[in-house]
């Protein structure tokens, strides 16, 4: 599979588009923090605390409450962006690597590698994602902005960038599987993003709309949900703009707990957000080994035995 | 210790190979047997299913009917094995921006070649003459180094049959020479070698066995010389004399049924019988003085010919 790997980043960074979609990121976020920097300078000291400091003195609006969480909702809203790059980046990078190979005729030259389909597939899905990261780590130096403001702890770092691996990981697999069962260079993967999408859009709507009839917060439906999942990965940030939203009485489902035997476990919904993306990345890939094998067990089995050796 | 021997696995072995691509019928009733050490020429004009077939047989496209075992593996049941035997080169097909050096070091670690790979590369660069273009992208090769190329890729990891689709084609002469020795040298190393061809010409002094393929259908095979014997092409004899007293020797000759004057050296003879009474009567010819130079078929017209054949067929 290494080798796989070390011929994908080969081809990958070979290429103009990942450089200019790391530019456009790069000036994008630029932007964005010298926004941050202008309009903090014009924020009422009344309802700002001190730089560095992690808590609000006693807010009461929705604004004044995310202008006193600055730093954590800054983090969330960098998150946010960084997760709708990945739905739109990733699975256009996963679809290209197999799509151009195609287009090349190369696919063949791997897949008579005799190396296991789903080991190419494993292989380009590792490189991509690789390469999906690449962009979305060019946003890190505006982060730093957030580590002025203070307020977000390590713990919630970690669990965003898990999300947001687990997300990129999906998307790449779903425009990777995509592209190895369809034909084409560009529908696959407007297909692809056309998928993720849907995902992302379809889950956190739902959770708004279970929210709005009445039905509670959904656990299920902030696990499928990268937007969810990141805001939530914050639980303090997240219930004290909960607890001020319009007529809201509203329990976030921050932990999901089961009991094995006699013991009970619990775990950040989040995290499992993101454990739960990650596998369901991997689920994909028999899905897209089997679309490329022109030998797979299933597509010769009714050949298997016929004119056999005697 | 037996006097039985070991039954060996042909190298290549197809039974009832068919495919069809829609209503259309590219491969019908394939039986080859190719032997272990042998060069196989499948000739055949364009689409009558050469590279369907060699698409078959290295395992990248499958068949609608029939097996294909491979040094003795059935390609259905264990691919990848299968796959490992083969070293397949067609018209060069990879990353255009990846150099040749580049492009033979990846195609080796996916074959998991890693003792010895700057050796195994510099050495295959060496055999394809490609050495001073081992920086060059692959995407700017000409079209001769790009078959060479395809061919030092498929031998990166030594494998005991390859698979050649017309490597010939766009050849210049010089080129088509030398990668013709290749294969001979290949042939010495015990390598079983398959490949195709558009003419018998260019097969005909390399194969043991040559297959003529028409419109999905194996309609002949036979050892070259018999297929050029039984195919009404002429023989073509130049001398370092005047042709005018071979011309009288050659009439009073029984199995000789036409003879026909080129120019002052060259004579066009047209026999009757196969390899026998070819090599009957160059032996008589040495015997009775006359200064050869060339002695062979006018593969040049195989085509036409062979087109002809097929038709009988």
């Amino acid at each position: 599979m290494i080798a796989i790997v070390s011929r994908e980043l080969l081809i990958g960074l070979r290429r103009g588009a990942p450089y200019a979609v790391l530019f456009l990121n790069t000036a994008l976020l630029a932007g964005v923090a010298a926004a941050v920097v202008a309009l903090s300078g014009s924020i009422s000291p009344w309802v700002a605390p001190g730089i560095g400091a992690t808590t609000a003195p006693t807010p009461d609006g929705i604004v004044s409450t995310l202008v006193a969480w600055r730093g954590p909702t800054l983090f969330g809203v960098l998150s946010l962006y960084l997760c709708a790059v990945a739905t739109l980046y990733a699975p256009v990078i996963g679809a290209r690597s197999i799509s151009y190979e195609r287009r090349v005729g190369s696919l063949d030259d791997l897949l008579g590698s005799g190396i296991r389909p789903l080991g190419i597939a494993l292989g380009k899905l590792v490189a991509a994602t690789a390469q999906s990261l690449l962009v979305l780590a060019s946003g890190t130096p505006i982060f730093a902005l957030v580590w002025i403001f203070g307020g977000v702890p390590s713990r919630v770092v970690v669990l965003s960038a898990l999300i947001l691996v687990g997300w990129t990981l999906l998307m790449t697999a779903l425009g990777l599987t995509v592209a190895a069962c369809g034909r084409g260079d560009v529908l696959p993967a407007a297909f692809g993003v056309a998928l993720g999408a849907i995902l992302l859009l379809g889950s956190t709507l739902g959770f708004v709309v279970a929210l709005v009839i009445g039905r509670g917060a959904s656990a299920a439906l902030v696990a499928m949900s990268p937007l969810l999942a990141l805001l939530l990965a914050n639980g303090e940030h997240a219930t004290a703009i909960a607890e001020r939203l319009p007529g809201a009485t509203l329990t976030l489902p921050l932990h999901i707990s089961w009991t094995v035997g006699d013991t009970i476990w619990s775990a950040p919904l989040p995290g499992v957000a993101a454990a739960g993306f990650a596998l369901l990345a991997f689920a994909l890939l028999p899905l897209a080994g089997m679309a490329i094998d022109p030998y797979h067990a299933g597509k010769v089995s009714h050949l298997a035995g016929a004119g056999s050796r005697t | 210790m037996t006097d039985n021997p070991i039954p060996v696995a042909p190298a290549i072995e197809t039974r009832d190979l068919g495919r069809d691509y829609g209503a259309a019928r590219a491969l019908e009733g394939i039986n080859l047997t190719v032997s272990t050490g042998e060069i196989y020429g499948v000739v055949g004009a364009n689409r009558s299913g050469k590279s369907t077939l060699m698409r078959i047989l290295s395992i990248r496209e499958r068949p609608s009917r029939g097996s294909v075992f491979l040094a003795g593996i059935d390609t259905y049941r264990d691919p990848r094995a299968a796959r490992r035997q083969i070293g397949f080169a067609g018209p060069l097909t990879g990353i255009p921006a990846f150099t040749v050096v580049e492009e033979l070091t990846v195609m080796a670690r996916l074959r998991g070649v890693s003792v010895g790979l700057n050796d195994t590369i510099d050495t295959l660069l060496q055999l394809v003459d490609l050495e001073d273009q081992r920086h060059r992208p692959i995407g700017g090769l000409s079209a001769g180094d790009a078959r060479r190329l395809s061919l030092a890729r498929a031998l990166v990891h030594d494998p005991a049959i390859i698979l050649l689709d017309a490597p010939f084609e766009l050849l210049d002469p010089a080129t088509r020479s030398e990668v013709t020795a290749i294969l001979r040298e290949l042939r010495l190393l015990g390598k079983t070698i398959l490949l195709t061809a558009t003419s018998v010409a260019e097969v005909a002094g390399l194969c043991d066995l040559v297959a003529f393929l028409d419109r999905g259908r194996i309609v002949y095979e036979d050892a070259p010389a018999n297929l050029l014997a039984t195919s009404g092409l002429p023989l073509r004899i130049v001398l370092a004399e005047d042709t005018g007293r071979l011309a009288r020797f050659l009439g009073a000759r029984p199995g000789v049924t036409a003879t026909r004057i080129v120019d002052d050296h060259v004579l066009l003879i047209w026999i009757d019988g196969g390899t026998a009474v070819q090599a009957a009567l160059l032996a008589d010819l040495v015997a009775g003085g006359f200064a050869i130079l060339e002695f062979g078929f006018d593969a040049g017209q195989a085509d036409i010919d062979l087109t002809r054949l097929a038709q009988s067929a």
